[in-house]
């Protein structure tokens, strides 16, 4: 099938790139995409065109547009593959990146960091950043722990991860009720935001996108024989619980990742699978590619929707979550409808 | 073959199946005997999805614990299916593929050819692009008969493979459980409950009882009113004519 689905990816791919160039020259000093091309194009080594760009445009793109377009397009890529993903494993339509105290886990680690001001380390990712993508690694080790000391049944690591959610976010209200200073930064970075992006960023998230992202899309074909129940997929020749555990794993990475550079970006991770499953079908070996495409596409629009709808610039997170609610009551009445 | 050598299983400390030891050759082995006396659980241990003690050999050598491996030695076919959504024929066959594809391979040319193969050899080639959750119940059983063929395992393993289906669709799908037996030369194993068409599409019938085979034999020595009525527990009465068994309970 993947023969199959080659025109369209490429489509899709087109279709991105269009979004990233429009992405790009979008803002206050609007840059034409021409100029961007052949700026773009001289970063390959044997190439020197004239794009005629100013050194205030240059320093524009290079320290704010393309940063902070790669990096929503890597965030969103990373939220929408592990959504699509812990759908897939879990059978259930409705599972988001957050679900196993991933955000949780990323918030407490975020607060601490405000709450004792600790602002960088060596100088080059900020302290925000390190912390909760600690704090996201450390809710996931407590979940998968609890899952499997609980029992080899999907669901534990379901309601593992409610509970180790409920308790991370008790001790992060805790803390915040006892240093009240630090809330209104803290509620800041929990609406998620690219605007203080810069290259550092994109390179703490860009390795997990591929080292967690190839193998979750070769393992798509697996999610999909998950689709028959555990027993039927046993005797076609998998392990389930081998599968999901794996797959869980790999998104979680990724959705820590994601979470630690961009703070909480709510219902990329439902939306775009969704969208995805409407317009091209469920089988995973598909879904799984056309969300990294598609979702790389609409946090990038989102992002460029937070920069329009208020000049002091929307929490992207605020975008997402005015769309997604909607969408999400959509998918609820859509899914009440067919039972 | 397929070789059970003492062949014990305990669930929820019961023991289900007791100390069983048979064979299955090819052809259509069907297994009859009340609810509950252990017939399904006998194939799930077959196709490796329950623990079991004892030995399960097929042509001499033990059956392996790995999943993958066990799926290319026995395909299985539960009583219920689960139907998933927004899947087509094809892709559903294909998962029967799924042992033959390595993790960084899609399907191929010769998964492809395996899945038409299939689906024409039960008859069900025009359906190959519709969903699975839209076929009715005859075609669903088709379609899900086709994947465990493109599975490529010597035994298949039916479980009730005519639950819920009419008459007509019954007698179908009997039927072409019989051609592809008798074209591929396989071993196949089904638990059947309706006496009638088991007498009519069976080889061997084992009759199964309180977690053992208590007796084996072709149609002759098993459709015997004493043994029926015995291991059903009610009078079971049967009648020969030349069109073959009618058996029914009083």
């Amino acid at each position: 099938m993947i023969n199959n689905n080659l025109a369209k990816y490429l489509l899709c791919l087109l279709g991105l790139i269009c979004v990233m160039l429009f992405a790009i020259s979008f803002g206050s000093v609007s840059i034409d995409i021409d100029k961007i091309i052949i700026h773009l194009l001289n970063q390959f080594p044997g190439i020197s065109l004239n794009s005629n760009l100013t050194d205030t445009e240059i320093s524009i793109l290079n320290q704010i547009r393309l940063p902070r377009v790669f990096l929503a397009g890597l965030v969103g890529a990373a939220l929408s593959l592990s959504g699509a993903t812990y759908q897939g494993a879990f059978k259930n339509d409705l599972a988001d990146p957050y679900l196993l105290g991933v955000a949780s886990g990323a918030g407490l680690g975020a607060t601490i960091s405000i709450v004792f001001g600790v602002h960088s380390l060596a100088n080059s990712v900020p302290a925000t950043t390190f912390f909760s993508f600690i704090g996201a690694l450390l809710a996931v080790v407590m979940v998968v722990s609890f899952a499997r000391f609980a029992g080899k049944d999907s669901s534990n690591l379901l309601l593992a991860g409610v509970a180790v959610a409920a308790f991370l976010t008790a001790i992060q209200t805790y803390m915040l009720q006892a240093n009240r200073d630090s809330i209104v930064q803290v509620y800041i970075w929990i609406l998620g935001g690219l605007s203080t992006s810069g290259w550092d960023e994109v390179l703490l998230i860009a390795p997990y996108v591929l080292i967690c992202g190839v193998p979750l899309i070769m393992l798509g074909k697996y999610l999909d024989v998950l689709r028959v129940g555990d027993t039927e997929a046993k005797s076609l020749g998998i392990n389930p619980t081998k599968i999901r555990l794996t797959v869980v794993l790999f998104a979680t990475l990724l959705t820590a990742a994601a979470v630690s550079v961009s703070g909480l970006i709510s219902f990329v991770g439902l939306i775009v699978p969704h969208t995805v499953r409407i317009v091209f079908g469920s089988s995973y070996k598909s879904l799984l590619i056309y969300s990294v495409i598609i979702g790389s596409a609409f946090l990038i629009l989102a992002d460029v929707g937070s920069r329009i709808l208020v000049s002091s610039q929307l929490p992207i997170g605020v975008v997402t979550a005015g769309i997604g609610a909607p969408f999400f009551i959509f998918i609820l009445a859509t899914r009440n409808n067919h039972a | 073959m397929l070789e059970l050598k003492n062949l014990e299983i305990e669930l929820s400390k019961k023991l289900i199946i007791n100390n069983l030891s048979t064979k299955f050759d090819q052809g259509i082995n069907i297994v009859i005997g009340p609810n509950g006396a252990g017939k399904s659980t006998l194939l799930k241990s077959i196709a490796g999805l329950i623990k079991y003690s004892g030995s399960i050999k097929f042509d001499g050598t033990e059956l392996s614990n790995k999943t993958n491996v066990r799926s290319s030695e026995v395909a299985y076919l539960p009583q219920n299916l689960v139907i998933p959504n927004q899947m087509t024929a094809a892709e559903y066959v294909l998962l029967g593929r799924t042992r033959h594809q390595s993790f960084f391979s899609y399907e191929d040319k010769v998964d492809r050819d395996s899945v038409n193969t299939s689906l024409q050899s039960v008859g069900a080639d025009n359906l190959i692009d519709r969903f699975v959750s839209e076929l009715s119940g005859g075609e669903l059983r088709r379609v899900a008969l086709a994947r465990t063929l493109s599975q490529e395992s010597p035994v298949l393993l039916l479980d009730e493979p005519t639950e819920g289906l009419d008459i007509g669709a019954q007698v179908e799908v009997l039927r072409l459980i019989q051609k592809v037996s008798k074209e591929n030369g396989l071993i196949i194993v089904l638990v059947l409950h309706d006496l009638n068409l088991a007498a009519r599409f069976g080889q061997l019938f084992y009759v199964f009882s309180n977690g053992t085979i208590i007796r084996k034999g072709d149609s002759e020595d098993i459709f015997e009113t004493e043994i029926l009525s015995e291991v059903y527990n009610t009078q079971i009465i049967i009648e020969k004519s030349k069109a073959g068994l009618n058996i029914y309970s009083e």
